[in-house]
């Protein structure tokens, strides 16, 4: 039948950290399986089955949680009696649950945070009375609960994983939030969370929040479970325990609403292994661009230079460049070339006249015409003409006065051309229109006779 | 004339309708239609021409006869003839045929001195065809 992950461990006598090793898996890989935050994927389930010699099918794809000792209801609350006075945490401040920092970095700080040791129990006590909680107290010698050298329930020497001395919060004095040598499923040293000295919430000298010298984790030598890798709660600072917190908000609870993300260190495995073969080698500059060398026989020739001028400007004759000189050698040839040309005067026109871009021309004539008051003579599109003087103009139309009165404006798109009666004409034109009383006359007088 | 200044004639003959209406009416690139009126150079391709004269219901080749004889090109005639001293002959959508020798020539006109001395005074969109040095 299959079974929980620890409990093979703990079978085989294997720390995590040995588990990791001998399996290639991460050890917060196999923390977070055998606290049952994780399913066992099929790949790691095959490499922890050979690593504790066992069959696929002996491991629990999820493990419940280790158990985490007795109930609380029984070990704190004699201890508490006899417990020193030591700081105590307000009450009403809240407990180390999922609001402390703890649960952002692994799954113990919602885990013991929020619910275990005693929390859950109406009568546990708290981390603001008395010395701890977590039935500590014991200065140093019992943990949970438990006298000397026991620990979380075991003798002695023995329990949660560890070897020979250490358990859970064992080696004799200290325990699961005792006096501080204890560890979490460790050999003797490590801890849960803290080196050594410091515990989950013990006596004296740390604890989960006591008198601030270490703590869960704290120091950045801890170790979750022992072995080297701080990264867990190590890393991060010592939490703060001091009663404002009850001011602050809560956080979330840890991991409930995060959505899931893929493991970083799976991907890091999943990574091929590095190539050996040392430092990555510095890119040599790459021989300069046939467009630059265009470019710089064309400034070369605007400066008048010769190969020797250029041999001894760049040092080296073109064909020998490479991409970065020959883009400085053409920012120097560039200044010089500025240098050489004399400014232009401001507000002068750069751009040549073309004649399509002018529509001056016909400006200055028309303006002429109605100055003349010459008469014009406009053929439009159709082929029908009109005849006036102008009145006024625009780029886009003409105004005409017909006849000495009415007023027409024609859009120049309606005109193909026009002609603009000549001075002499005109001076014909006024002496024909007074001319025609005195011929007029005769001929009619003509007509008259013939009749 | 140009295309361009036909296109902008056979809209105002159906009525004015935008350039975006047209493109969106024969297909042509968002853009490109206002591009083809305006721009002194060739532009369209002859599909794109195709499909304008299908919508102003004139047959194709007039439009893509006069992609070589755009407003770029005239202006050039202009400027060489003035250079040359020569006279150009103009043929114009009214169908008159003007000669003289350019005076002067810009953005919409072109001033030509006829044999007889007389000034004329051409409005470039209605050139349709011209020749250099034909008296």
């Amino acid at each position: 039948m299959a079974q929980d992950l620890w409990q093979l461990r703990r079978q085989k006598r294997m720390t995590i950290d040995e588990l990791a090793r001998s399996a290639g898996v991460h050890p917060a890989l196999i923390k977070a399986y055998e606290l049952g935050e994780r399913s066992i994927p099929e790949r790691d389930l095959e490499r922890l089955a050979n690593a504790l010699e066992l069959d696929v099918e002996d491991i629990k794809e999820l493990s419940d949680p280790p158990p985490r000792g007795p109930s609380r209801t029984t070990a704190p609350s004699t201890q508490e009696e006899d417990a020193p006075a030591r700081p105590r945490y307000d009450s009403t401040a809240p407990r180390y649950d999922s609001g402390s920092r703890y649960e952002s970095g692994s799954r113990y700080g919602s885990d013991y945070g929020r619910s275990s040791y005693g929390n859950r129990s109406n009568d546990a006590p708290r981390y603001g009375e008395g010395r701890s909680g977590y039935g500590s107290g014991g200065e140093g010698r019992s943990s949970y609960g438990n006298e000397g050298r026991s620990s979380y329930g075991s003798e002695g020497r023995s329990s949660y994983g560890s070897e020979g001395r250490s358990s859970y919060g064992s080696e004799g004095r200290s325990s699961y939030g005792s006096e501080g040598r204890s560890s979490y499923g460790s050999e003797g040293r490590s801890s849960y969370g803290s080196e050594g000295r410091s515990s989950y919430g013990s006596e004296g000298r740390s604890s989960y929040g006591s008198e601030g010298r270490s703590s869960y984790g704290s120091e950045g030598r801890s170790s979750y479970g022992g072995g080297d890798y701080n990264r867990g709660y190590g890393d991060r600072s010592a939490p703060r325990y001091d009663n404002d917190r009850g001011a602050r908000p809560m956080r979330p609870p840890y991991r409930q609403d995060r959505p899931d993300r893929p493991d970083r260190t799976d991907r890091r495995m999943d990574r091929p292994p590095k190539k050996p073969g040392g430092l990555k080698r510095r890119p040599q500059v790459a021989p300069a661009r046939p467009s630059q060398l265009e470019h710089l026989k064309i400034l070369l020739q605007q400066l008048d230079m010769s190969g020797d001028d250029l041999l001894r400007l760049a040092g080296k004759p073109l064909s020998m460049l490479n991409r970065k000189e020959a883009s400085h050698l053409l920012t120097t040839c560039q200044e010089m070339i500025a240098e050489r040309k004399p400014e232009r005067p401001k507000g002068k026109r750069q751009r040549p006249y073309l004649p399509e871009s002018v529509d001056e021309h016909e400006l200055v004539y028309l303006t002429q015409v109605q100055l003349d008051n010459s008469p014009m003579h406009l053929t439009l599109f159709d082929g029908s003409t009109l005849v006036g003087t102008l009145q006024g103009f625009s780029p886009y139309a003409l105004t005409l006065s017909i006849n000495g009165g009415d007023e027409v404006t024609v859009q120049k798109l309606a005109i193909a051309f026009y002609q603009v009666t000549p001075a002499p004409e005109r001076e014909e034109a006024a002496e024909h229109e007074a001319a025609p009383e005195h011929e007029a006359a005769p001929a009619a007088t003509a007509e008259e006779e013939k009749s | 004339m140009s295309t361009g200044d036909y296109l902008r004639y056979l809209r105002a003959v159906k009525g004015g309708p935008t350039p975006q209406d047209v493109e969106e009416a024969t297909g042509v690139k968002a853009g490109d239609y206002r591009q083809m009126e305006q721009r002194y150079r060739a532009m369209g391709s002859e599909e794109e021409l195709a499909s304008l004269a299908a919508y102003y219901q004139v047959p194709a080749e007039e439009l893509i006869s006069r992609v070589p004889w755009t407003r770029k090109a005239l202006s050039a005639a202009l400027v060489e003839a003035v250079e040359q001293d020569a006279p150009i002959r103009l043929e114009l959508r009214s169908g008159h045929t003007l000669t003289g020798k350019v005076q002067w020539s810009d953005l919409g006109s072109a001033l030509l001195l006829q044999e007889d001395g007389r000034e004329l005074v051409v409005q470039r969109h209605m050139v349709e065809r011209w020749q250099i040095g034909e008296a």
